[in-house]
């Protein structure tokens, strides 16, 4: 009989290392460079906030500016920005892959914090936290083997095989993402408790929220629900238990059908009720096993 | 715990530091375990980043305390404020009318990063700081104003992609949609107010709301 560690070993080795697919990593790599160009072509000349009044910049340490590399000046930074627009073209298109994602990841490091820097450096939220660790994660793995135009293997070469080179990375992506529901199901418990879930407290926050950003607030959606408390408990009861239960897509394929699905639903009922938009909805397209549904030869076992 | 950790606010910059060695190290762990690929040592490589990135992650999601990129994904986690406040700006023209301004004006920056960037900092600004601000925000309403008259777009971060360019985590509120909104004229003053209101009450009474002056700057050589 497996001893405890043992078994602990093996869910591990299964979990991480069961062998994958070269093109589902690949796909990996487009989404999370497409997503990442796509917030980063809706930010118009980001490095600009380097120009504004000194009294913005006037709380960001010197540690933080040195965090985030943030040393250079204006004309330096636009080009690098025009450098990350390259980058993430070629991370997308397969054009020396790894490198491309190593220099985007590192790029986006420095850039995202541009949005929230006057205030804090924390800028998750803005769509390109987990473009950035994603990005990286597919620069230290073989994620150039499929769907690349200027890949790390010959063109010719029939499918690589399934291999655990392309199991963890992809493994590694889907659990930052999942970690993003886990722990904002966990955060409105620590903040808040049971409290949270009261209907007053779901119609508090939509009353908030299209009061300062809807124009105007008495014709939206978020008015609307808010006349209906029964409705507000069963929508904060059914958010946090989608949140509880994202998770279970790194393991069950029938919770893939269910909550994929259902998590798109609630992004868009956030963006309609509460104003506030998910820019990497587009990543739930991560959990699609992509080795199924594009054209072509399977890879071999 | 996380209260505790955020009163330590004299610690801020050493801890950015860290934050700045904890993502290196991710980074430097990625890249052993990229260095060479087969073999038991090389599954070794991968254990060891993923084990950081794990535990990493968990310490900075059961703190709630961030270390970006590794975040905490605190969101809309607190219990909704009876009394909330917003950022108005009024462009001035040359006859002293005000027309608000479409705060999209500040993008790249967004509304919200800016609004609460003064919050936390308008009173202990000096009166030659406040000018330089007003100056700022004059530049950038009058900058929007003739966009919106040229028939442009407000939104400069819709430059390329247009509509289906990525908004904000908080969506904009779209204030000008018509040149109407706007003077032929230039703006050649700006006010600054921050909107106060009870939360039900303006549910109710939507006119009930108070404006407090932050600063004000009329006619562009005073």
């Amino acid at each position: 009989m497996a001893s405890d560690p043992d078994v602990g070993s093996a869910a591990w080795a299964a979990f991480w290392y069961r062998p994958g697919s070269a093109r589902n990593l690949a796909a990996a790599r487009i989404l999370l460079a497409a997503t990442a160009l796509w917030v980063v072509l809706s930010r118009a000349d980001l490095p600009s906030v380097l120009a504004f009044p000194d009294e913005l910049w006037s709380q960001v340490s010197p540690e933080r500016r040195l965090r985030f590399l943030i040393v250079f000046d204006l004309g330096v930074e636009r080009i690098l920005y025009a450098a990350l627009h390259v980058t993430l073209l070629t991370a997308l298109l397969g054009v020396l892959p790894r490198a491309s994602c190593l220099l985007s990841g590192l790029l986006l490091y420095h850039f995202a914090p541009f949005e929230t820097i006057i205030r804090t450096g924390n800028p998750y939220l803005r769509g390109l936290t987990i473009p950035t660790l994603g990005l990286l994660v597919m620069s230290f793995s073989r994620s150039g083997d499929a769907l690349a135009l200027f890949g790390g293997r010959p063109r010719d070469l029939r499918p690589p095989a399934l291999s655990w080179e392309y199991a963890w990375p992809l493994r590694l992506v889907q659990v930052l993402f999942c970690q993003i529901y886990l722990f904002a199901a966990y955060s409105k418990l620590f903040a808040s408790g049971g409290a949270w879930l009261e209907a007053a407290n779901l119609r508090g926050h939509l009353l908030v929220l299209n009061q300062a950003l809807s124009e105007p607030p008495e014709t939206s959606w978020g008015y609307a629900l808010a006349r209906h408390p029964a409705l507000c408990a069963g929508i904060a009861w059914a958010g946090l238990l989608l949140e509880l239960a994202f998770p279970l897509v790194l393991v069950s394929r029938a919770a893939r059908v269910l909550l994929l699905p259902l998590a798109f639903a609630f992004h868009v009922a956030n963006s309609v009720l509460f104003r506030f938009f998910f820019q990497n909805t587009p990543l739930l397209l991560l959990f699609v096993d992509w080795q199924r549904l594009l054209p072509g030869r399977r890879e071999a076992t | 715990m996380s209260d505790a950790l955020r009163s330590l606010k004299w610690m801020e910059p050493a801890i950015d530091v860290c934050r700045l060695g904890a993502f290196l190290l991710f980074v430097a762990l990625g890249l052993l375990a990229a260095w060479r690929a087969g073999g038991p040592e090389a599954r070794r490589r991968v254990d060891a980043l993923l084990v950081y990135v794990l535990v990493l992650t968990a310490l900075v999601g059961l703190a709630q305390q961030e270390s970006w990129p590794f975040a905490q994904w605190a969101l809309v986690s607190g219990l909704s404020p009876r009394r909330i406040r917003s950022l108005e700006v009024q462009g001035l023209d040359a006859t002293g009318r005000g027309y608000v301004v479409d705060l999209r004006v500040l993008q790249p920056l967004s509304p919200e990063e800016f609004a609460s960037w003064l919050y936390a900092n308008v009173w202990a600004m000096r009166p030659s700081a406040r000018e330089r601000l007003a100056r700022f925000l004059l530049c950038r309403a009058e900058q929007g104003r003739q966009r919106l008259r040229r028939g442009e777009r407000v939104a400069r971060n819709q430059w390329l992609l247009g509509p289906l360019a990525a908004p904000y985590h908080f969506h904009d509120a779209r204030t000008w949609r018509s040149p109407a909104q706007v003077p032929a004229t230039p703006f050649t003053g700006v006010r600054a107010f921050f909107i106060e209101w009870d939360v039900e009450e303006r549910f109710r009474h939507p006119e009930r709301i108070t404006r407090r002056l932050l600063f004000e700057l009329d006619g562009i050589g005073s």
